[in-house]
């Protein structure tokens, strides 16, 4: 069954704290104490509060910071360096090396402009082979 | 000693220590509980007492008696415990612990606490206000403080005094409705 709270109980009013022992008289002694050190309330500002969350945050920050910068720095990119390459040797554009990953540079079949340069006729590799068919069998045994 | 007499006293020469240490003793224990309800735990309290003690201490070359000793003790104890409360709750929340939580485990686990069960659920209640609306209901629940006296020490209209009295009575009434 709920207990009716009546706001009015003089029992409410009356004081329900305590102090430890002779706590009265110590408060003299230690204002006294204080006024006589000098030492002044410290103020603890908003500042002082929140300082030490404050400090872990810009520590979070300047670590993100050190972590992107170090990244950026090493890590390797594409297009500037090629860029530079390409516009101070021009003439790899006239031979047909405008090429932007290393499989492609190698992928002469797919270049229309220098396959025709590279093209091995078949005979002549035959040929080639039936004269140094001994070297190429000592390097392979090898 | 009267006010009058401490204060002819603390102007004399070499005599403002002594002078001041009557206040304190004079002064002292009902600030004390001034403060005490408004901030829960002893320890808060006692710290707040010294730090407003030594306020006076440095104001009171200042104080012109165009209030009473008292009145201006008061106020200063009572500034001092509002500016606490507001930086306990900053402390709660940059901590990121809940302040009521934190208050409701104080007044469960005070030691210096000698109330009955209906007490310390009213005190849980009292706690739970506003600092305005509790500093009012305090002064004027407790220490039967005229609205004229509260409204000297905290500087507010004698109505908006009694408008929050109102609503603190009300918020009380209806946060033990929920409790008991």
């Amino acid at each position: 069954m709920k207990k009716k709270f009546d706001i009015n109980n003089p029992k409410l009013k009356e004081n329900p704290f305590t102090v430890p022992d002779g706590y009265f008289l110590e408060v003299r002694s230690s204002v006294s104490e204080r006024i006589s050190t000098g030492n002044r309330e410290s103020h603890s500002s908003v500042w002082s509060i929140a300082k030490p969350q404050l400090i872990l945050v810009s520590s979070f920050v300047i670590i993100f910071f050190i972590v992107y910068g170090a990244f950026s720095l090493f890590s390797p990119t594409v297009k500037g360096p090629e860029v530079t390459i390409l516009s101070s040797n021009s003439q790899y554009l006239e031979e047909g090396f405008l090429k932007t990953t290393f499989v492609d540079f190698f992928d002469f079949e797919g270049d229309t402009t220098t396959s025709a340069n590279h093209k091995i006729d078949s005979v002549e590799l035959i040929t080639y082979i039936s004269e140094n068919i001994d070297i190429i069998t000592l390097a392979s045994l090898e | 000693m009267d006010d009058k007499d401490l204060l002819a006293l603390y102007r004399e020469q070499g005599k403002e220590n002594y002078a001041f240490n009557l206040i304190v003793d004079k002064y002292s224990e009902r600030l004390y509980w001034h403060i005490r309800k408004l901030a829960g735990s002893h320890e808060d309290a006692n710290d707040i007492l010294q730090n407003s003690l030594i306020k006076a201490w440095g104001a009171l070359p200042q104080f012109r008696e165009e209030s009473r000793l008292y009145t201006w003790l008061y106020r200063i104890a009572t500034n001092e415990t509002l500016t606490f409360l507001k930086r306990s709750k900053l402390r709660a929340f940059f901590s990121l612990s809940d302040y009521s939580k934190q208050v409701e485990n104080q007044v469960e686990a005070d030691p210096f606490f000698n109330g009955d069960e209906a007490q310390r659920i009213f005190r849980k209640a009292i706690m739970k206000l506003p600092d305005k609306q509790r500093v009012v209901f305090t002064m004027r629940y407790y220490e039967e403080m005229k609205y004229e006296e509260i409204s000297e020490i905290l500087g507010t209209s004698v109505g908006a005094l009694k408008a929050s009295y109102h609503h603190a009575f009300q918020k009380i009434q209806d946060i033990l409705r929920e409790s008991v």
